[in-house]
């Protein structure tokens, strides 16, 4: 099964199947295409596509089947609930999406292309009632995948083929809290409430203000905002910015929360001049993003640190709190990546 | 001896002249190809730049290999066939003509260092990239690559240290191609990677004067890898040829969202300064994603904005060039330069505060050589700023006004803002440089880089005195020789080009106060020299500069002789390209002999060949230019003079001989007394020529010169003279190539001029009959050929000729006035008697060398000979008389012995040409006729 955490995009291969099955020289080739080049889809689309079917000789088959999932894996961390309880207190996945469909009844395929055309309704029946975003995280995966089976004779081997697609949330206008900005500021003074004030002391004097422009904003546009050094007495290594997922699932008896990082930037470089305000700028990442999401039995959020390292190696840091929408259109979300 | 029965015949045939086709022609059918040979000196070049051996390697570099070199132009076809809305992008903002500089400019003997993990230093692949093929098939690639750009810190990681520069920019190159490498097998992620890295290494600023290099050899690889990554995207947006409207639109779909991919995968590079560095390079592609011009200058903006986390201003400076660089080629607008500049403004303290403590640490870098660093990547911003847009020009020198410390800022902003805007603005300039106190950047950097602009384009007419004044106050302010001479460098262009020539003169007369004073001049010879060839270049009259008080204490500056020598061959260089055609002036004159006896003097035993024969030709330019116009006695005075002066060079001999021969035709009055007085001249002179060649080649000038004008006297002077050296000739000379050349044929034909003189020169009373010839045939049996030359029978075949017309009524021609031989003996017999005997003479004498011709094996010149004596035989002699007739026969069969050795047409020629020869005669002298005829019979017979 799947591996949590992982995105299990174009995990098979065709070619896995050319070197699985040489047995015989004929090829038989499958793949599952949806109607939409992106494959973002929203709740109550129709999911349009079909299977293509390439073989070079007529061949018999015991059945094609596609299957329409939706399941959102639940993990528990090891960290929060202590080694036993991850191991037997996993959770069940919750299914938001289960659809099959038969294709083709038991016979033959002839030679050449032979095509069938689907049409799926996405809507979830049972609870929550709604799609959740597709999401990959740590402990959480939210994923939705077609999967089209060939089956075959007791001597051969059923083939599958995954298509994966994405769902997101209609575009919905940002918040009040969208418009306002954070101001915040760093200094010995401001942090670590719990250090002493004999290690406040020893700590060399500095003040850094700065802003996000927004508490709330869409996954789609670039977290904004501003920081200004006005003095420091230690020489600033560098600073960065972190952004960082607070996974939360369970229920009652077994609750985790783990806060893992997604990926930090480098905002400053070296000790920058003071008084110079430097803009804070940061894309957020396709796929490890999704508009914050809290239900009943697990709660996606996100937050924000900005990381002062001085000279010394002393790391100040601040954390926010920001919430995340979907206000713009769909992003085309093709995975691939590297410009293939 | 002289046993041959030999007679004149006369002529009597009319002679004809067979004229050749003409042809006409628009070229000189003489004239050389000329190929101009553009800084012939390897030395300065050598020089200027770094070692010779790097610098040839970095002409490796340039080039890049032929692949990849044809797949350029293929893409700059394409490019050219759809650039419509990037403008005419002209050379001055182009980069790659500054790449080089800096390269030249900028190095370093200090040891480098770089971190890949992508160099295979050994032949083999080293195992990360394998690895790399094996997972990317069967793990998921997806986490992969992203996992992949944040770790590199990995085993493969590789730090090099050690390294020299030139090593460095191999690993650079084998990094380029590393990069090209990938690509094209479609490891996309290992290019980027690739490209991040190398950007990283833009932070290191550890050796800090070779940064400009560095930077100039990293952004050559983002700049692969942005143009790898835009033709690919380029390519996929225009998809196939002739697809449907709908699949264009599905193409173009893909491309735009294959584009959002890489800038998304950009955006998560963790460090600040590879992240802005790899979008600046892909900037291109924001193409794909927007059309409109706002977004790009939003995306510009924020970049720039962004570009102020990076802390140290070299490498920040050099990040905000790239980003220009990058933006000019896709908007005209100039915001976000100006943004840029905003910026460095504000970090422009910072940079001080590095020049102070490098002012305690000189031994890092120096102050002015650490601000030096930064003059590309200002100049070239500052020169994208104003290019074609006058918006902030004086909005940059407002706020250069008001920074401190503006010394680096104004330099770039003097040489890369027109020259028009700064001679507009030449005082405020002045005023600035006067108030400029910038530690590391000297006020004659400045003053000179002011001198270089308005050189090329100078302030109104009604400022320039005052701002000459204005100027020259503060360049005389620098106390320090080396800065004052530095400063004033540029400025003389200026000054002689737009300024009187009293201007010119008080400017070489401060510099003779200043430079002598301590003996400064001696470590500014260069200067001193450039300042006196940009006068001269651009400096109108060279006369009027020549008679200035101050130009030839000027030259005393220059004590080292081979400077001295230089310079005065630069001046009369000059001279020979700008001057007025003719120069009359005496002070003019006299300057330039002054320049030509210390050129003279500088010539010795051991000078070579070449540098004495550019002198003679500059001097001898110099000769040809003066001329008094009717006055000749002064002419031929100053022709003494010079003379007297120019002894060391035997061309400027020659060349004044030549001149006096000249002045002698322009005499014009009835006395033959001037014309004397030049042959005198030329007389005395010629023996002082080393080479006898010129020597007789000179005499027999002078001679038919005097003969021209009736100076007889004279006349036989010289051609006796000439005669007498005839046997000091040296076989040969040495060629310019190095060969020796045979003056053989020199010899033949210098004799044959000489014969063809002396007809119509008539016997001198004092001598006997024919002198000259008999002085003539004596110099050449005497004279030593070899064994198997033909020249001297060729010679004594010419004499016979030249006998053959004395022995006629009327000669052929006659010069006017002069009373040849013809008229002087008036067909004596007495006379013809001698010229028969001396004839038979002459064949007896070519008879004995057609024999040792014979000896010598040499049957084809003997038998060519023998038969060219045979022609003259029938021609010119008396056949009846036997034992001519019988000479004949005998020479016709000699050469029909060797006759498979000659050409097959020569025997049937030349019996052509006497069956002529009998048509010619055969009515005016039937006896003659008759004889000739009798010939051909016996020769049948024999």
């Amino acid at each position: 099964m799947l591996l949590p955490g992982l995105p299990t995009w174009f995990r098979i291969d065709i070619r896995c199947f050319v070197c699985l099955w040489p047995r015989k020289m004929s090829s038989f080739l499958f793949e599952i295409k949806l109607k939409r080049e992106n494959k973002v889809y929203y709740e109550n689309d129709m999911l349009l596509g079909c299977v293509q079917f390439q073989c070079s000789q007529e061949t018999k088959h015991e059945g094609i089947m596609l299957y329409l999932e939706g399941i959102v894996n639940l993990q528990l961390s090891s960290k929060t609930v202590g080694l036993f309880d991850a191991f037997y207190n996993s959770v069940k996945p919750i299914n938001l999406l289960q659809n099959s469909l038969e294709l083709a009844a038991p016979g033959k395929l002839s030679p050449g292309r032979s095509e069938f055309h689907f049409e799926l309704p996405l809507v979830c029946k049972k609870e929550p009632r709604m799609l959740y975003e597709t999401y990959h995280g740590v402990f959480i995966n939210i994923n939705y995948q077609l999967n089209c089976t060939v089956k075959r004779n007791f001597l051969g081997k059923s083939m599958t083929k995954l298509q994966q697609f994405c769902v997101q949330y209609k575009p919905t206008a940002l918040g009040e809290g969208a418009l306002k900005s954070v101001p915040f500021s760093l200094s010995p003074d401001s942090l670590q409430k719990n250090a002493t004030a004999k290690e406040r002391l020893s700590m060399p004097r500095f003040l850094i203000t700065g802003r996000l422009d927004r508490s709330e904003s869409c996954v789609t546009t670039p977290i904004t905002g501003s920081i200004t050094v006005q003095h420091t007495e230690a020489a600033i290594k560098s600073i960065e910015m972190q952004l960082v997922r607070v996974e939360t699932c369970g229920c009652d008896e077994g609750y985790s929360k783990d806060a893992t990082e997604i990926q930090t930037i480098q905002i400053a470089d070296g000790n920058v001049l003071p008084k110079l305000e430097l803009p804070i700028y940061m894309v957020l990442p396709r796929l490890f993003t999704c508009p914050t999401l809290i239900t009943k039995n697990f709660k996606i959020e996100f937050e924000l640190n900005v990381v002062v390292v001085f000279k010394e190696d002393y790391t100040v840091s601040e954390n926010f709190k920001i919430v995340l929408k979907r206000s713009s259109g769909p992003v085309p979300s093709k995975t691939t990546t590297a410009g293939r | 001896m002289a046993n041959l029965d030999w007679v004149c015949v006369p002529r009597c045939y009319e002679i004809r002249r067979n004229y050749l086709a003409g042809q006409i022609t628009t070229e000189h059918p003489l004239k050389q190809q000329t190929v101009s040979v553009v800084d012939s000196n390897p030395l300065s070049r050598a020089l200027e730049g770094t070692d010779p051996l790097s610098q040839f390697a970095r002409q490796d570099e340039e080039r890049d290999d032929p692949l990849s070199q044809s797949r350029g132009e293929f893409d700059l076809n394409s490019k050219r066939r759809e650039r419509d809305r990037v403008d005419q992008e002209d050379n001055t903002l182009q980069w790659s003509s500054r790449r080089l500089g800096i390269l030249n400019r900028f190095t370093t003997n200090e040891k480098l260092s770089l971190s890949t993990s992508f160099l295979v230093t050994s032949g083999s692949m080293d195992g990360g990239s394998e690895s790399i093929k094996v997972q990317t098939v069967v793990a998921d690639k997806t986490r992969y690559r992203l996992e992949q750009l944040d770790h590199f810190d990995d085993g493969s990681m590789r730090h090099m240290m050690d390294l020299t520069q030139q090593e460095y920019i191999q690993r650079f190159e084998q990094l380029k191609q590393e990069l090209i490498q990938s690509w094209h097998s479609d490891q996309r992620v290992k290019a980027l990677k690739i490209g991040i890295q190398c950007a990283k290494m833009l932070a290191d600023t550890t050796v800090l004067q070779f940064y400009p290099s560095q930077y100039v050899l990293i952004t050559d690889i983002l700049d692969v890898f942005g143009k790898l990554v835009y033709d690919r995207l380029r390519c996929k947006a225009s998809g196939d040829l002739g697809a449907s409207a709908a699949v264009l639109e599905r193409e173009r779909e893909t491309a735009r969202d294959t584009c959002q991919n890489w800038f998304y995968k950009i955006a998560s590079i963790r460090e600040l300064l590879p992240r802005l560095y790899l979008e600046m390079s892909i900037f291109k592609c924001y193409e794909f994603l927007t059309s409109s011009r706002e977004e790009y200058e939003k995306q510009l903006h924020r970049l720039t904005h962004q570009l102020r986390g990076i802390a140290d201003p070299l490498v920040s400076s050099y990040a905000r060039c790239y980003l220009v660089r990058m933006g000019v080629s896709l908007t005209s607008s100039k915001g976000y330069i100006r943004e840029n500049f905003s910026d460095l403004f504000v970090i422009y303290p910072q940079i001080f505060r590095f020049v102070a403590r490098f002012n305690l640490h000189p031994e890092i870098v120096t102050a002015s050589s650490y601000l030096q660093l930064y003059a590309p990547a200002f100049d070239y911003m500052l020169l994208c700023l104003v290019h074609k847009c006058e918006l902030y020009t004086q909005d940059m020198l407002k706020e250069c006004k008001q920074l401190k410390n503006n010394g680096a800022i104004l330099m770039s902003i003097l040489s890369s803002f027109t020259s028009e805007f700064v001679a507009a603005n030449a005082l405020e300039f002045i005023e600035l440089i006067n108030a400029s106190e910038t530690p590391g950047i000297s006020k004659s950097q400045l003053l000179r880089s002011l001198g270089t602009s308005v050189s090329s384009c100078a302030p109104l007419q009604e400022q320039r005195v005052t701002f000459l004044k204005v100027a020259f106050e503060t360049i005389n302010k620098q106390t320090d020789p080396n800065e004052y001479i530095n400063s004033v460098e540029t400025w003389a262009t200026f000054v002689s080009q737009y300024f009187t020539v009293h201007e010119v003169n008080r400017l070489l007369g401060q510099l003779n106060s200043r430079m002598f004073l301590g003996n400064a001049y001696e470590k500014h010879y260069s200067q001193l020299q450039n300042i006196l060839t940009r006068i001269m270049q651009n400096y109108r009259s060279i006369e009027l500069l020549l008679i200035q008080p101050n130009f030839l204490p000027y030259l005393d500056l220059f004590h080292k002789d081979s400077v001295r020598v230089e310079v005065c061959k630069n001046i009369l260089s000059y001279y020979k390209q700008n001057s007025e055609e003719y120069t009359c002036d005496a002070v003019v004159t006299n300057a330039l002999m002054y320049i030509g006896k210390i050129l003279n003097d500088s010539v010795n035993a051991l000078t070579v060949e070449d540098e004495r024969r550019q002198i003679s030709q500059l001097v001898n330019v110099f000769i040809h230019k003066v001329n008094f116009g009717s006055d000749l006695e002064r002419q031929l005075s100053f022709y003494v003079e010079a003379r007297g002066t120019f002894s060391n060079l035997d061309a400027v001999y020659g060349t004044l001989v030549q001149a006096a021969c000249k002045l002698a035709t322009r005499n014009r009055s009835k006395s033959t007394g001037f014309v004397k007085a030049c042959i005198a001249y030329c007389f005395i002179t010629i023996p002082s020529i080393g080479s006898v060649q010129q020597q007789m080649d000179l005499y027999l000038l002078c001679g038919q010169l005097a003969l021209r004008y009736l100076c007889l006297g004279q006349a036989d002077a010289c051609f006796e003279a000439a005669l007498q050296i005839v046997n000091d000739l040296p076989a040969a000379t040495i060629d310019f190539d190095g060969k020796p050349r045979s003056l053989e044929r020199y010899l033949v034909s210098y004799l044959c001029n000489m014969l063809a003189t002396l007809i119509v020169v008539p016997d001198s009373p004092e001598q006997g009959v024919l002198y000259f010839l008999r002085l003539l045939v004596d110099v050449v049996g005497r004279h030593e050929f070899k064994s198997d030359s033909t020249a001297r029978v060729t010679i004594y075949l010419h004499a016979l000729d030249m006998l053959y017309v004395q022995s006629l009524e009327k000669f052929p021609y006659h010069i006017q006035g002069v009373v040849s031989n013809d008229n002087l003996y008036g067909h004596d017999p007495k006379f013809l008697v001698e010229v028969n005997n001396m004839c038979a003479q002459v064949v007896d004498a070519i008879l004995l060398q057609l024999k040792s011709l014979g000896i010598a094996q040499q049957l084809r010149a003997q038998a060519e000979l023998s038969l060219e004596l045979f022609l003259r035989i029938v021609r010119y002699a008396d056949l009846e008389r036997e034992s001519v007739v019988q000479l004949a026969v005998k020479l016709w069969l000699l050469a029909n012995k060797a006759q498979s050795q000659m050409d097959e047409n020569t025997l049937p020629q030349t019996l052509r040409s006497v069956e002529i020869l009998y048509k010619q005669v055969v009515d005016s002298s039937p006896r003659q006729a008759q004889s000739i005829a009798n010939l051909l019979m016996r020769m049948r017979n024999s």
